[in-house]
């Protein structure tokens, strides 16, 4: 499944970096979070409840940064696992200077969903994942107090 | 029963007995009382001392490699008494045997993955706990870890240079490829007025029995003995699997089955599971159950075969079809379980009902990254027929000649039984134009044709499909040294015993272990029949268990061969029963046993009228036996195997696959909606022919049965990948069964040609062909020449049916 948007936020490039790369700014935008363990700046395990329909339950992802070249461009990748479920996640993002002294923050992300949730909640699974990732952009679009 | 000495084994015509008192009659089943008030025994009902219960833990990736799976935290919730993951199974236990040819044969199967996962759904770790829901949480507690490798989901993708290997070992993705050649397929293609050619797909689907699959194993030290409750079908067949795999003796595997909830082909390669409950049941000192949930049945059990199909039919301008030339290429999913059996199976119907001589398959099995599959319903012919009545369809079409009219051209005449097919099939008696001209009457074929042609004018769309399909009973596993000739089977076997006690009860104990089919019923028919009493004075035992019914390593509910096999072997041990019956009874009467009958629970001497009951005989065999004849011993029961006349293949593969071969005619009328795809069916004819019936009763509960699954598979059931190998229906939700609502009133109607091979007359009934399939293919496309649409799948799903119908309407 991919995903991607693009937004504009009214600071400057280096300050959503730095956001986007601190795993304790990142995961408070993460669904239901439960357990956040940061092992290093490049790799923390956060423990999410999430699920689709009646199918819900904690989910361990193990978050690394594979990229980064601040303040331009960061690529995270997260695997986990549970309920019967595997998660296997590709978030890059990319800044730019929006002209008006804010940034233009272009994401993508590529998510491979396997198991129980895949199989039974297919239907839903896609608007399911759609909506995770966007409010995780959005949150912190937002920690940055405005948006379009 | 002299008759049967002379030859039930061999291919000569019998002749028919005087009319049997209970053969025929529709007996309500004996075993319905049980079921219907919730008395039946089903593995679930069995509750052992001590039982602890068994989840398993199953891969979420199509094709991954494991990097480690760790059970501590597992192990250390309270209630976990144990876990075994895949490394140690491979350290336990032998790959399962292959049947196939090397180097597919190098295939290392275990009953947890080792290394590596190889569809979504494969087991790869186990929990056993105090309850079932403990080992279910203790699941969430295990970390596996993987790597995500390429996955293949597409038969013909699978063979391209660079594909995704599924198993390293074998090297290819490829399990079998083999040509059948008979004929002069080039000839008739000259010959021809036209050559039609086609591509048509069978979709992936399975059978859903009301019980999924269910293991209780139990180790006792004490005897040493291996005691395996279980629904699998074929509990005899599979003790090399069990045996080879876990290195323990044959001899102290205890088999047995209950009632169980269907099976229709999906309970015969459970041995994966039967041998992971009971390495389980040794590693913890305990009897563990395991219950298929399911959606596990759904995702991993196994699916139907799917098959494409590239063919080419040479025909003349009259509709005369000259020949068939098919290249199949069979998906067997990520391991072959019972295949490659499936690339042969197909060849018991080469032909189908049809003439033609010319014939060429070039046939490839391939694996995917998809669930195994393994027998299901109609196993492997049911691809072949559906590609035969498809295609006659396709040439009626192309030569703007009505289906029936090449359907009855094409016809084998009933005049040619017993007919001998290109690959060597010997069919054993039929009347296919008589089957198809009722059917037509049935459905009232030219009215609704006539309808049809008015109904058009003001916008609506009627469909007519027909189909006339065999339906292959009592396999030869010699069919199985195509595919490997090193293969240790051949011809088929069944076990029957039967006693009459000290006081003249008779007990009947099969090798068949049934799966709802009613075989405690048929049974109890056929021996009441041998022995002049009511089958209420017959008691069958219910289930299997190898410590007491007679078996052989064939025995088992699968091919449609129980009531042929079953009977066989009744038959022997009932005339032997009635020899030595006979010759008491003259003793004590003075007689010739020559001139004894049975008749209304006794032994009668024909000539003086003299009759003792059968309870006296009984009493004498065992208890008052200082008045049996000098010389003989005591007791009164017999076991009997019986086994039909079968050959081996010869250098081209020729063959007679199956001893009886019933057939059955289906039309359909259905009513299509152009502006959404959907249909629904307006009315449904079914004529069947399964030779000489036991119980009418039971046969048409059997047609019933196969229609609706066929109907099933052609409307609602579907097995649909996403891109990364993710099983789409794995719940009741996304995978329809039809009930009862969308199963249409069936009209139907029997013929009995007896069969000219099998005891009795009789022929197996119970699989349909999946008859439905075609037919229904046949009307959606009937119903859609208005707008020229063909159709070359055998799921028949709106919203593709649509589609077709959006990309016509643009063209015109």
């Amino acid at each position: 499944m991919h995903f991607d948007g693009t937004f504009s936020i009214r600071a400057p490039r280096k300050d959503v970096f730095d956001v986007l790369i601190d795993p304790k700014q990142i995961s408070r935008c993460m669904p239901d979070l439960q357990k956040l363990d940061v092992k290093s700046k490049e790799e923390f395990t956060a423990v999410v409840r999430a699920g689709v329909s009646f199918i819900k339950g904690d989910f361990t992802l193990n978050f690394r940064l594979v990229e980064s070249e601040p303040p331009t461009h960061a690529k995270l990748v997260a695997r986990g696992s549970g309920i019967g479920s595997a998660v296997d996640l590709e978030t890059t993002i990319d800044l730019s200077d929006s002209g008006d002294g804010g940034t233009l923050m272009k994401w993508q992300a590529e998510a491979k969903v396997g198991g129980r949730i895949a199989s039974v909640g297919q239907r839903l699974l896609s608007s399911q994942a759609q909506k995770i990732i966007t409010q995780l952009f959005e949150c912190l679009r937002d920690k940055f107090g405005t948006g379009s | 029963m002299r008759l049967h000495k002379k030859g039930l084994s061999t291919l000569t015509k019998l002749v028919r007995e005087e009319p049997a008192l209970w053969m025929g009659h529709p007996l309500k089943r004996k075993e319905d009382r049980r079921l219907l008030t919730g008395l039946g025994k089903f593995v679930d009902d069995i509750k052992l001392p001590g039982m602890a219960y068994a989840a398993i833990l199953r891969s979420p990736y199509a094709h991954a490699r494991i990097l480690g799976i760790d059970v501590s935290k597992a192990e250390r919730l309270e209630g976990v008494v144990c876990t075994l993951v895949g490394e140690e199974v491979a350290k336990l236990t032998d790959p399962f045997l292959q049947i196939s040819s090397p180097p597919a044969n190098k295939l290392k199967d275990y009953c947890l993955a080792v290394g590596k996962v190889h569809f979504a759904g494969e087991p790869v770790a186990a929990v056993v706990a105090e309850t079932r829901s403990t080992a279910e949480d203790a699941l969430e507690l295990i970390d596996a870890e993987y790597e995500a490798v390429d996955h293949v989901l597409d038969a013909k993708e699978a063979l391209k240079p660079g594909a995704p290997v599924i198993h390293e070992e074998v090297g290819s993705n490829v399990v079998f490829r083999g040509k059948w050649d008979y004929g002069d397929i080039n000839a008739a293609m000259k010959q021809a007025d036209k050559v039609v050619k086609k591509t048509l797909h069978f979709h992936r689907f399975s059978s859903t029995p009301i019980e999924n699959n269910a293991v209780l194993a139990q180790y006792d030290k004490a005897t040493g003995f291996l005691n395996v409750y279980s629904n699998n079908q074929m509990p005899m067949f599979c003790i090399p699997w069990v045996s080879f795999a876990l290195k323990f003796p044959s001899n102290r595997i205890r088999m047995v089955t209950g009632d169980v909830g269907g099976g229709f082909g999906t309970k015969i390669i459970s041995y994966p599971y039967i041998v992971l409950i009971s390495l389980l049941a040794m590693r913890s000192g305990r009897p563990v159950k395991w219950i298929e949930t399911r959606t596990e049945h759904l995702s991993a059990a196994n699916h139907g075969n799917e098959r494409m199909f590239e063919v080419e039919i040479p025909v003349k301008n009259d509709g005369t079809i000259l020949g068939l030339k098919v290249k199949a290429w069979d998906d067997c999913g990520a391991y072959t379980r019972y295949e490659p059996a499936g690339a042969t199976i197909w060849a018991q119907v080469t032909p189908g009902c049809y003439r033609f001589k010319n014939f060429q398959m070039e046939f490839l099995q391939v694996m995917t990254s998809k669930c195994p599959v393994g027998p299901n319903r109609g196993y492997s012919r049911m691809q072949h027929l559906w590609m035969i009545e498809r295609s006659v369809d396709i040439v009626a079409r192309e030569l703007g000649l009505d289906p029936t009219e090449v359907r009855l051209k094409n016809f084998i005449r009933p005049e040619e039984m017993p007919y001998v097919t290109p690959s060597g099939g010997v069919y054993d008696g039929g009347n296919y134009p008589e089957s198809l001209s009722r059917v037509l009457k049935l459905i009232d074929y030219w009215r609704w044709r006539k309808e049809q042609v008015e109904e058009r004018k003001k916008g609506r769309l009627i469909g007519i499909g027909i189909s006339t399909i065999l339906d292959s009973g009592t396999n030869n596993f010699g069919q199985v040294k195509i595919t490997n000739p090193e293969n240790p089977f051949s011809g088929n076997s069944e076990g029957a015993r039967i006693s009459i006690d000290g006081l003249g009860g008779i007990q009947v104990a099969l090798g068949t272990s049934p799966q709802g089919q009613g075989h405690e019923t048929f049974a109890s028919q056929v021996v009441a029949d041998e022995f002049g009493v009511s089958p209420d004075q017959v008691t069958v035992l219910m289930g299997f268990d190898s410590a007491v019914n007679p078996y052989s390593h064939q025995s088992g509910a699968y091919a449609s061969r129980c009531a042929v096999m079953g009977t066989g072997a009744l038959l022997g041990a009932a005339k032997k029963v009635k020899e030595k019956a006979a010759k008491i009874a003259a003793h004590v009467l003075k007689a010739d046993p020559e001139s004894i009958e049975f008749k209304e629970g006794h032994a009668v001497d024909r000539d003086s009228g003299r009759k003792i009951p059968l309870w006296q005989i009984g009493n004498i065999a065992w208890v008052n036996n200082v008045l049996l004849p000098e010389g003989m011993e005591p007791g009164l029961v017999a076991i009997h195997f019986w086994r039909p006349d079968f050959g081996l293949p010869d250098e081209k593969w020729r063959l007679n696959q199956t001893l009886t071969y019933s057939y059955q005619s289906h039309a359909a009328v259905i009513e299509m909606d152009p502006e959404t795809g959907k249909f629904k069916i307006l009315k449904y004819a079914i004529v069947d022919d399964c030779g000489k019936q036991i119980n009418p009763m039971i046969v048409e509960g059997q047609v019933h049965g196969a229609a609706a699954h066929g109907i099933g598979a052609a409307m609602y059931e579907n097995f649909e990948y996403d891109e990364d190998g993710q099983l789409k229906s794995s719940t009741l939700v996304d995978y329809l069964v039809p009930t009862a609502l969308e199963v249409p009133d069936l009209v139907t109607e029997s013929m009995e040609t007896p069969s000219l091979f099998a005891p009795k007359g009789i022929k197996g009934v119970g699989e349909g062909g999946g008859t439905p399939i075609s037919a229904i293919a046949n009307a959606v496309e009937d119903a859609l020449t208005p707008y020229g649409v063909e159709i070359s799948d055998s799921h028949q799903n709106p919203q593709r049916i649509y589609e077709l119908i959006v990309k016509k309407r643009k063209k015109m």
